[in-house]
């Protein structure tokens, strides 16, 4: 019988030395993580690895290009023309809300001169398309097709359309990783922007949930207060909407209050990011360039949070951005 | 099926399902759906083990592990070793499985997809990421269920039932 010997050979075979053969692989996993995790030797490697993966991810997100494609392809005209209607109401109303931006920001750095205080950093934008998402449920990360080739490094901030989104942890030539803020491993200094309260924001592992931490029960910190981040941690730049207080919980016999806000950033659905680039702070360039528009560091209105930032990609300049007298 | 099974292993078909699997592993899914993915490589390497016993063994998916590693941007080493721990269990179990019923099979995939994810996810813990709910289990489950796409695929003896009922 063919199929019998067939299958038994391996075990006679193969018996004694593949317990061998695992124990040698296992302890060979368990080095490389240590290498990797603990005393992270193995940076060339992930960034290696890191580039080969942009194609993966390329080739990922293909059916779902197709299918957008087919959408814009099948579209009908009136459809189009309603869509353009209102992106031009839409752009209108932004233009408007930034030229009020320009004249705040004029006189916030005129007011900063008579303080003598420093001025603030220039903060450019660079567009980025998310192009994958972690498989792994427990980190929340995702790939943006940007890297060192564009200008991005470690640490620099990553926002969306509504807010805050994450932080860059891994550069490799095309693309970087970007950790969100809901990362269990996460957490930045924020403010409440009706008062000024400084807490600690961190995330939980799940997409639609920061836990707002030391809260002192006595904190005026109520549900709906917008928590933008404060700059403190001289990883964000400040100014950025992060989440909005959902509920505040009490415990008479507790310390602390239990603080949970959501998101304000469209951690699950935004496609395009913006990478926070921030330039040298020079009080020259505050004081005789225009009104530099990125300097949002008064609280924004919620109405408009992605208004603040310049686009680098060329955008014109609003109208009414004079620069300071 | 015999034929090619004693006869050179199938390197490109090995290659193939590897990087299909890999490529679903990495697909993005909405945020509900992400916990009920299948373990497509667990499943893949349980599947050459069955078929494959001499052209793919520990090494290979130890090798398939590291590229997952590489590509998710987690730990290094993490689906190295819970690959290569799957595949040095269904290796031991291989003989159990080409008698057992689809049913059986099924369960047992679901025991070692879910050794897999387990394993995982304890180096994960261990390098930080705190996770206390077992809804990861979830994707063994589905992969259990996916089983039947591979069975087609694999070898199967006839069970003791089906010995016993036709002489």
């Amino acid at each position: 019988m063919v199929t019998g010997r067939n299958a038994i050979k391996p075990i006679f075979r193969s018996g004694p030395s593949i317990s061998a053969r695992v124990a040698a692989l296992v302890i060979a996993s368990v080095l490389l993580m240590l290498a990797d995790w603990r005393f992270g030797a193995l940076g060339p490697a992930r960034v290696a690895f890191a580039d080969a993966a942009v194609p993966f991810y390329w080739v990922t997100t293909l059916p779902g290009r197709l299918f957008g494609w087919a959408r814009e392809v099948v579209v009908s005209r009136d459809t189009l023309i309603e869509e353009n209607r209102v992106l031009r109401a839409e752009a209108l109303v932004l233009r408007a809300s930034t030229q009020r931006l320009a004249a705040l920001a004029a006189e916030n750095v005129r007011l900063r001169e008579l303080l003598n205080s420093t001025a603030l950093l220039d903060e450019r934008v660079l567009v980025a398309e998310i192009i994958g998402v972690s498989p792994d449920m427990s980190s929340q990360t995702v790939v943006i097709d940007k890297g060192t080739a564009h200008g991005l490094a470690e640490g620099q901030a990553v926002i969306d359309a509504y807010g805050l989104f994450g932080q860059i942890i891994e550069v490799s030539r095309f693309s970087s990783r970007v950790l969100l803020v809901t990362d269990s491993m996460h957490a930045l200094p924020a403010q409440v922007v009706r008062n000024g309260v400084r807490v600690m924001v961190e995330g939980e592992g799940r997409i639609d949930v920061l836990d707002v931490n030391h809260v002192a029960s006595t904190m005026d910190v109520r549900p709906g207060d917008l928590l933008v981040s404060s700059g403190l941690g001289q990883r964000f730049p400040g100014g950025y909407p992060v989440g909005v207080v959902e509920s505040v919980t009490n415990d008479p016999g507790k310390p602390f209050a239990v603080v949970v806000a959501r998101p304000s950033a469209q951690l699950d659905r935004s496609r395009h990011v913006l990478v926070v680039t921030e330039g040298e702070a020079s009080v020259d360039a505050a004081s005789s360039e225009a009104a530099p528009s990125g300097t949002a560091q008064e609280p924004v209105d919620a109405g408009v949070p992605g208004a603040a930032p310049r686009a680098d990609a060329g955008a014109p300049a609003a109208p009414g951005q004079d620069g300071p007298p | 099926m015999r034929a090619d099974e004693q006869g050179a292993p199938l390197p490109f078909a090995v290659a193939a399902t590897g990087l299909a699997a890999l490529l679903a592993s990495l697909y993005p899914l909405p945020v509900w759906l992400q916990p009920a993915r299948p373990n497509w490589l667990a499943l893949v390497v349980i599947f050459w083990i069955l078929r494959l016993p001499q052209g793919f063994g520990i090494g290979s998916a130890w090798m398939l592990g590291l590229l997952m590693d590489g590509l998710e941007g987690g730990v290094l080493g993490r689906h190295a070793l819970a690959l290569s721990v799957v595949a040095y269990a269904a290796v031991l179990l291989r003989q159990r499985m080409l008698h057992y019923s689809l049913l059986q099979q099924m369960l047992l995939v679901f025991a070692l997809c879910a050794t897999d994810q387990v394993l995982c996810h304890w180096v994960q813990n261990l390098a930080g990421h705190a996770t206390s709910s077992l809804i990861f289990l979830m994707g063994s489950l589905t992969s259990a269920f996916c089983w039947p796409l591979f069975a087609f695929g694999a070898p199967r003896e006839r069970s003791l039932e089906s010995w016993r009922s036709s002489p």
